[in-house]
């Protein structure tokens, strides 16, 4: 198989998606504008001279996307992996690894962090108010470090995705949906338990009743971004009058 | 009082932060630590800029919220005020302006599907070079907007501009901001297969709502998971 990118496309790719992340985030499609973006060396040096197609591919990636600051690396080399395969089925291929990945690897960077924090925050902090900042240099180099790992790992993911067969790629995205699906009911249930502590009983109820609405009105195609300026709007008005909040 | 210097370092400061710290997010681990830090330097009192930044960085854990990046200029905000009027005003002023930071954030949010449509624009239109021009414009603009509250704590005395919005305002930006979390969870419910895997989101929320420890029940759902896997 032919590899059309070299270290310096990947690097820029790379480059884009690190310093640009949140660049357009919005509630319509999260940071999918950044990820398309971060596509672009690579999709134009393989797809050389065919808009047509590049525009394609670039639509279906504008698709709603998070993940994980770190983590996110790793499903970026995947996605340019599979599209340096040049395969008829490339894109539908990177999409679902992509989705099915998008919400595991937040899981996993998410608790990354928590852990870390939870084991060092309160000492990391009273260490600092008492003027000793050798722990907090200690801990920021280490978080330096880890983000060139993932620099390493990016790279891996795109040696190693260059080989990745259209069989496991499905029957890896199947399995992942389950973790998909139960980190997404799971962090429904922190934002529950956290989202409104004024009046928790209440602000559960409304995290809920919100979750359903909203799912019932993107799937009859209602814009993402009326909806959130809708519930937006709403919820000013509630916690305005006293009703939430 | 902060010398105009000063007043233009820990601007630059919080500018750079939201344009390029924002993105890479190297440090996730008590960033408001970093803030306390560099503001001190600039303020030529690193001992109680890092009490600051240390004070921050626990009231963050204690919300569970120390590496939202929405915060951070509220954060920034809090630091210069600690350290110009001591720690107590600094706590305050960073209570005062988190409703505004996340209210700027909020709208930042919103006018971003706007710059999505110029970008998807670009693309019907075959201009690809236009994206990256939209997105790096924003992101500039947005450095500038996210760090408009810092500036104005340091050139005015925003506590009493803050103290003349209504509280049913404050309540309002709260709810708000606190539903955003839901809308997101909703959308992303309709990326995968929702019927075949309903029993997963359901679950895992039930034991979410029962355990309120993430650790108990990731640890459940991988051992259901695992157990689903060795069946197979």
């Amino acid at each position: 198989m032919a590899n059309y990118l070299t270290k310096k496309d990947l690097r820029k790719c790379f480059l884009r998606h690190n310093l640009l992340r949140n660049a357009d985030y919005n509630y319509e499609t999260l940071q999918s504008g950044n990820f398309v973006y971060s596509l672009q060396p690579a999709l134009e040096k393989v797809y050389e001279g065919q808009d047509d197609v590049i525009a394609n591919k670039y639509k279906v990636y504008a698709d709603l996307y998070e993940s994980h600051p770190w983590l996110s690396n790793i499903i970026l080399g995947l996605v340019i992996a599979f599209e340096a395969g040049r395969n008829p089925n490339a894109t539908e291929d990177a999409s679902k690894i992509r989705t099915s990945l998008m919400g595991l690897m937040s899981g996993i960077g998410g608790g990354l962090v928590k852990l870390v924090s939870l084991a060092l925050g309160v000492t990391l902090a009273n260490a600092c108010i008492e003027g000793d900042i050798k722990l907090f240099g200690i801990v920021a180099g280490i978080q330096v470090v880890l983000w060139l790992v993932f620099y390493k790992l990016f790279i891996v993911a795109y040696e190693k995705g260059i080989f990745i067969s259209r069989k496991k790629v499905h029957a890896f995205a199947e399995n992942c949906m389950p973790l998909f699906y139960a980190s997404l009911g799971l962090t429904a249930a922190l934002v529950m338990n956290v989202s409104l502590p004024v009046v928790p009983v209440a602000s559960g109820a409304v995290t809920l009743i919100t979750i359903c609405i909203v799912y019932m009105l993107s799937c009859k195609n209602v814009k993402s971004s009326y909806i959130v300026i809708g519930i937006f709007v709403i919820a000013m008005i509630l916690g305005y009058l006293g009703l939430l909040g | 009082m902060l010398t105009s210097m000063q007043i233009g370092l820990i601007a630059l400061y919080g500018f750079l932060y939201s344009v390029i710290g924002r993105n890479t997010k190297i440090i996730q681990v008590g960033s408001s630590i970093l803030h306390g830090s560099v503001i001190g330097l600039i303020l030529g009192n690193v001992p109680q800029g890092l009490v600051m930044g240390g004070t921050m960085y626990l009231m963050m854990l204690h919300l569970e919220q120390d590496n939202r990046e929405d915060l951070s200029i509220a954060v920034m905000g809090a630091i210069v005020s600690g350290i110009v009027y001591g720690t107590d005003k600094g706590v305050v002023m960073g209570t005062a302006l988190v409703a505004l930071c996340m209210l700027i954030n909020q709208l930042t949010g919103i006018a971003g599907s706007l710059v999505h449509k110029l970008q998807m624009n670009a693309i019907e239109n075959k201009q690809f070079n236009k994206m990256g021009n939209y997105l790096i414009t924003w992101n500039c603009l947005k450095g500038l907007i996210l760090t408009l509250p810092l500036v104005l704590v340091m050139v005015s005395d925003v506590s009493s501009v803050l103290a003349m919005i209504p509280e049913g305002i404050y309540r309002g930006i709260h709810v708000a901001v606190s539903l955003m979390p839901a809308v997101g969870i909703a959308l992303l419910m309709k990326q995968g297969d929702l019927k075949k895997n309903v029993i997963w989101l359901v679950g895992a929320f039930v034991l979410g709502v029962l355990f309120k420890e993430i650790g108990v029940v990731v640890t459940l759902v991988a051992l259901l998971l695992a157990f689903k896997g060795g069946k197979k």
